[in-house]
């Protein structure tokens, strides 16, 4: 608790950079993203613009799990990191469906409590990628 | 003072019409990649475009006619007619994106879906260039454009470490993890995006459509050598805010609501509300300038009477070849492409174009018969023909490019 | 075009090729009409070759850009007239020969107008506001 939204929402977004797209490599995001302030605690983003970014971050996920889940496993410890990633994204679309919902319902303070497991979700994420660098 | 203000407000048009989509979409996603690696890519396009629109203001201020029209002349109609060809089809490309431009910033402002935009944006393109006169629509979606100032107040807002950024800007360096070849087709796609054809020869038409005479040859450089480079420091606080937001995470930007995120994460509400006025008014504005564009090359290379500055009945071909790019570029849109793809692939087809656009101009500028005593001087001509080889190289290397990093990626 | 030198009894030696091809062409007023697409030359009887009339058009720029797309301007133009030739401005009404070649005929008189005339006609005037006066 306690920590912004938005660093949450980009840091989603970094994973599935990370995950998708060619070598984006890692920062020391959490002391950079100190500079990104709560954007969607209701008082830095109107209720649209909010809504179109959730659900461009929703449509990004989907093109990724739709790739991921398009690729054959080819051993079985790959197999299991296939399971546990598959895991976590459908997390991480639930957690977006879910503020998706709630920004265009108007509901913008709950967002912040939608949004808590999204940190839990980015560190077991970084937790696998370290493991299988 | 009333030649004071004349001025200034041309300066200040030139500044907020600098910036349409391509440059959004480049500085961004440039800065979210490569951080200030690429801020040196910046100014010598500057350069490079102020260059070349001083010298197209120039020979419609004294010869009275637009550059594009003379180079069938200088060229014959077989180099003429390829010249058209390319400048077109990047000039449609352009439009294309930049309705696109339109309705996402429309989608970002109301969340209505942004193909529910595009339709109507295309018209309100052709009524705007139907109805509006010339001075005025210039005037209006250039100082609006100005809004997006906003990129450099939420970058000061951001508080960055300036000497580190100097710094980085001044040393380039690849970020770990990125290879040399992207880098170049980034560099040079952000290159296409502030050199765009469309805006030398619009630049051009357009003096005409205000009927400058030799007099106005200082309004028309005041507005080139002040008004360009400061749209060129707009474009550079593009990149500085996704430099500072987005970079740090190691999150490339591909979305135009990335694009707007930093003002809003340093100044709220307000900051979002500013700068998505600013991009709806620069990115029409850029479709107003590339439509008009698209008639004024078709028109002018086959002798066509063109130009808001005459009734549409006598003009209508000019206005024919309009309405139809827009047609076009509003059912290319609605195929659900990605319009920041169609972006991006605008900007690199403007690189690839460049050439075969620019060394006509270089031709007509030195050519007494049009400016009398006016032609080039030294300085205008060596670096004109310096960055007709920085052209070439970029134009060249373009497309080999493309295919090797995949589009970048 | 003959490499015979005209010798002109009287008035200005003009290289066809520089001055006349490709030009635009005004009226009076300085509105624009066309552009020299082609010319057409006569022999007189002492050899020498002299510019009988601007020619205009797609039938008339088609054969000068030559090739796969000069032959596709030239078929499509065909096509959609009917079959009619090159535009023609008979020389005798040029008036002066500068950065533009001004004609002292209004561009409703000269029989060139085919396409301008159907766009008109067909879009331009239904939309409207298409007779309004620039602001």
């Amino acid at each position: 608790m306690g920590t912004p939204l938005v660093k949450r929402l980009l840091a989603v977004l970094l994973l599935l950079a990370a995950c998708a797209g060619p070598s984006f490599s890692y920062r020391d995001y959490e002391r950079k993203a100190a500079h990104t302030v709560e954007l969607a605690n209701g008082r830095r983003a109107t209720r649209a613009y909010l809504s179109v970014l959730l659900g461009e971050a929703e449509s990004t996920l989907g093109a990724i799990q739709q790739t991921f889940e398009g690729v054959q496993p080819p051993d079985r410890r790959a197999d299991r990191l296939r399971a546990e990633l598959g895991e976590h994204l459908d997390g991480a679309a639930d957690v977006l469906a879910a503020l998706r919902i709630e920004v265009r319902r108007g509901h913008v303070d709950a967002l912040a409590g939608i949004a808590e497991p999204l940190g839990g979700l980015h560190d077991a994420l970084e937790k696998l990628a370290e493991e299988h660098r | 003072m009333k030649r004071l203000l004349a001025v200034t407000l041309g300066i200040l048009t030139a500044i907020g019409g600098f910036v349409d989509i391509g440059d959004l979409v480049a500085n961004a996603l440039v800065g979210s990649r490569y951080g200030f690696a690429l801020a040196w890519v910046v100014p010598v396009g500057v350069v490079g475009i102020c260059l070349y629109a001083e010298m197209c203001g120039r020979v419609a201020a004294i010869s009275g006619r637009p550059v594009f029209d003379l180079i069938r002349e200088r060229l014959g109609p077989r180099l003429g007619l390829a010249n058209l060809a390319a400048s077109f089809l990047v000039t449609a490309l352009t439009l294309t994106a930049e309705i696109g431009g339109v309705a996402l910033a429309l989608e970002l402002a109301t969340s209505v879906n942004y193909l529910l935009w595009v339709p109507l944006v295309g018209f309100l393109v052709w009524l705007v260039i139907w109805r509006v006169g010339f001075a005025r629509m210039e005037q209006v979606f250039g100082l609006a454009g100005l809004l997006l100032i906003v990129f450099a107040v939420a970058l000061w807002k951001l508080g960055p470490d300036w000497g580190q950024v100097l710094h980085d800007a001044s040393h380039p360096a690849l970020p770990p993890g990125e290879g040399l070849p992207t880098y170049l087709y980034y560099a040079i796609a952000l290159f296409g995006a502030a050199m765009t054809p469309y805006e030398v020869f619009f630049f051009s038409s357009g003096g005409v459509e205000e009927h400058w005479t030799r007099r106005d040859v200082g309004v028309a450089r005041s507005n080139v050598f002040i008004g360009f480079p400061l749209g060129g420091v707009l474009s550079l606080a593009i990149m500085g805010c996704t430099a500072l937001v987005f970079f740090p995470l190691g999150v490339g930007v591909d979305t135009l609501g990335q694009v707007a995120m930093p003002p809003a994460v340093a100044l709220g509400k307000v900051g979002l509300a500013i700068v998505l006025v600013g991009i709806f008014a620069a990115t029409f504005g850029a479709a107003l300038e590339t439509g008009l564009s698209a008639g004024y090359t078709v028109a002018q290379y086959f002798g066509w009477q063109w130009g808001k500055f005459v009734r549409p009945l006598q003009a209508a071909r000019f206005h024919g070849v309009t309405l139809l790019t827009i047609v076009v570029g509003v059912m290319v849109m609605l195929t659900t492409v990605d319009p920041i793809k169609v972006t991006e692939y605008s900007i690199v087809f403007s690189a690839v174009a460049l050439p075969l656009t620019y060394l006509p101009i270089l031709i007509v500028a030195n050519d007494p018969e049009y400016m009398g005593e006016r032609v080039n001087g030294r300085i205008s001509n060596t670096l004109g023909t310096v960055y007709l080889v920085i052209v070439l190289a970029a134009s060249l290397a373009a497309i080999p490019l493309m295919i090797a990093t995949k589009a970048g990626q | 075009m003959s490499g015979v030198e005209p010798r002109p009894a009287e008035g200005r030696v003009y290289d066809a090729y520089l001055h006349l091809l490709d030009r635009q062409v005004v009226d009076p007023d300085g509105e624009l009409i066309c552009k020299v697409d082609d010319l057409e030359l006569e022999l007189a009887e002492d050899g020498t070759a002299y510019v009988r009339a601007i020619l205009t058009g797609p039938a008339a720029l088609g054969p000068r850009i030559g090739g796969a797309p000069g032959a596709l301007m030239t078929a499509v133009h065909a096509r959609l007239s009917g079959g009619a030739g090159p535009g023609r401005i008979p020389f005798h009404l040029v008036a002066d020969i500068g950065s533009a070649v001004t004609v002292s005929a209004r561009p409703a008189d000269l029989p060139i107008r085919g396409f301008e005339d159907w766009v008109r006609t067909t879009i331009i005037d239904a939309i409207p506001g298409a007779s309004d006066a620039p602001e």
